[in-house]
């Protein structure tokens, strides 16, 4: 009676037939937790995100409150603007202006003809 | 944990009490949030006003995170943002969430403790010097491009004064 073996000299021959992956135990499927590093850029960016938030709700709002700058800001624009409106009308106003000059050529092409 | 990725919502109906139902339960502070509305079409402006009501009677800090509506509605005026696809909202949040490994772990730690600053500050004192800020600011604004409109007139003139002299 002949005895069967299972040495590596009986699967000569067998071997190239033989998926040897199939042959080893299957690994456990990992979790995906090393793609990149995307999530992390997001979560550090995130946490930037934050804290220009925190500081803008509790430092930059308490100074706001405390030392307010718009009032000023506007009263000094609102001056500026008198100031180039009223100059722009001294100009206008004078004989040789181009809205003098103008209003005086229509208003003698219109009574005069 | 979660990651503050976007966070859909489908609003069943437009009617006022639907809404209010739906929306009240919601965590506002935990990530970004999208109302879709876009399947109700007629009856979307009318969801867009009751959801206006909505954040009108139950004050939100609109902060850390903003929220966004999916639809398409032209006649409406108010303050939330509308976007008619996602690929149009903030591309920021638009991400796969998944399991986070240890470096990543610690990081969104400090985002949860900062989140948690934020969500403890009172937003009835921010808010106020912040929202004069920006008002002012408008009208400095406006100023200065009557300003700047007038002084290009200016120089004009005074161009017109040099070529005749």
């Amino acid at each position: 009676m002949v005895k069967k073996t299972d040495t590596p000299d009986d699967m000569i021959g067998f071997k190239d037939f033989i998926d040897p992956e199939a042959l080893l135990p299957k690994a456990r499927p990992k979790r995906d937790t090393s793609t990149g590093h995307e999530i992390f850029t997001f979560l550090e960016r995130e946490s930037i995100r934050l804290s220009k938030i925190i500081t803008l709700c509790e430092e930059k709002s308490f100074n706001l409150k405390r030392f307010p700058q718009s009032e000023k800001i506007n009263e000094l624009a609102q001056e500026q603007l008198d100031q180039i409106k009223s100059d722009m009308i001294e100009r206008l106003r004078t004989k040789d202006s181009p809205l003098t000059m103008n209003l005086k050529e229509l208003l003698e092409a219109h009574f005069n003809s | 944990m979660v990651l503050p990725s976007y966070k859909n919502i489908v609003i069943n109906s437009s009617k006022k009490e639907m809404i209010f139902n739906q929306l009240s339960p919601v965590k506002w502070s935990e990530s970004p949030m999208v109302l879709t509305i876009s399947h109700l079409e007629e009856n979307q402006l009318e969801a867009l006003e009751n959801i206006d009501l909505f954040f009108e009677e139950r004050p939100r800090k609109n902060l850390p995170y903003s929220v966004y509506i999916l639809g398409v509605c032209d006649e409406y005026t108010g303050q939330l943002f509308l976007a008619s696809e996602v690929s149009k909202l903030p591309k920021f949040f638009n991400f796969k969430s998944r399991a986070l490994n240890a470096k990543e772990n610690n990081m969104m730690n400090k985002v949860l403790l900062k989140r948690a600053n934020l969500t403890n500050l009172r937003s009835t004192e921010c808010q106020p010097p912040l929202n004069a800020y920006a008002n002012n600011h408008k009208k400095i604004a406006q100023i200065n491009k009557e300003i700047y409109y007038f002084s290009q007139i200016k120089l004009g003139l005074e161009k017109d004064n040099g070529k005749k002299n």
